[in-house]
């Protein structure tokens, strides 16, 4: 392995489990129980949708955008979308 | 080792600032530089620490974001090309952001062994 490839391969399990860590933000704005910020949702996803697809993970990246854009056009989480995202997330622990 | 095109990477988030590095770096003609905000930008070019000749700048990062660093820049008559990475939610913005002043824009999320590319793809239409 080159050394640019364990390099990318250490930042894409960073990756990995820093949206894992991101899961609780996600699980609470589907919940409801406990408002989530506006901004810190949106910040999340739109973190997620930006690094996603760079590290190899296209499909995540895609609804994290799609997610994003309807964040930007409302305060309201989707929920069906955000619960799709949340299990893609999981998913990538069982990768 | 004499490097052609000096690049700063600016975004606060730092696994992908690093993976930015690494995928310019694959290019041995360019020298890179990496900042986690726009006043850090600022102060490397301003001190004179890394002066480049071009400058690769998140638009939504938080405090300062990449349309105020880049006006910041202007203010402070620093005129080297600057081409915004932006998510996708924001390439409707295309108009606006070349209306501040830049040069191209680099949508997020980028393929890191094309970042090179695509940057000299950009710089390549301004030189024209």
């Amino acid at each position: 392995m080159s050394d640019f490839d364990a390099r990318y391969q250490d930042l894409r399990r960073r990756f990995v489990a820093r949206s894992l860590a991101d899961l609780p933000i996600l699980e609470q704005a589907v919940q409801g129980l406990e408002p989530v910020h506006p901004e810190t949702l949106r910040m999340t996803v739109h973190r997620m949708a930006g690094a996603a697809g760079t590290f190899g993970y296209r499909e995540l990246s895609d609804l994290a955008g799609e997610v994003d854009d309807r964040l930007m056009e409302s305060d309201t989480p989707p929920a069906e979308r955000l619960r799709a995202l949340i299990a893609m997330v999981r998913s990538l622990d069982e990768a | 080792m004499s490097r052609g095109l000096k690049v700063l990477y600016v975004d606060d988030e730092p696994d992908i600032r690093e993976v930015a590095v690494m995928a310019l770096e694959l290019d041995d003609a360019i020298e890179v530089e990496s900042a986690s905000s726009g006043p850090r930008a600022i102060d490397l070019i301003e001190s004179g620490a890394f002066v480049p000749d071009a400058i690769l700048l998140d638009v939504m990062m938080p405090g300062m974001d990449g349309p105020a660093t880049l006006a910041e820049l202007r203010a402070r008559g620093r005129d080297m090309p600057v081409i915004f990475i932006t998510a996708r939610a924001q390439s409707h913005e295309l108009a606006r952001f070349l209306e501040l002043g830049a040069v191209g824009v680099i949508t997020k999320p980028f393929d890191p062994m094309t970042l090179a590319l695509e940057l000299r793809a950009v710089l390549a239409r301004v030189d024209r």
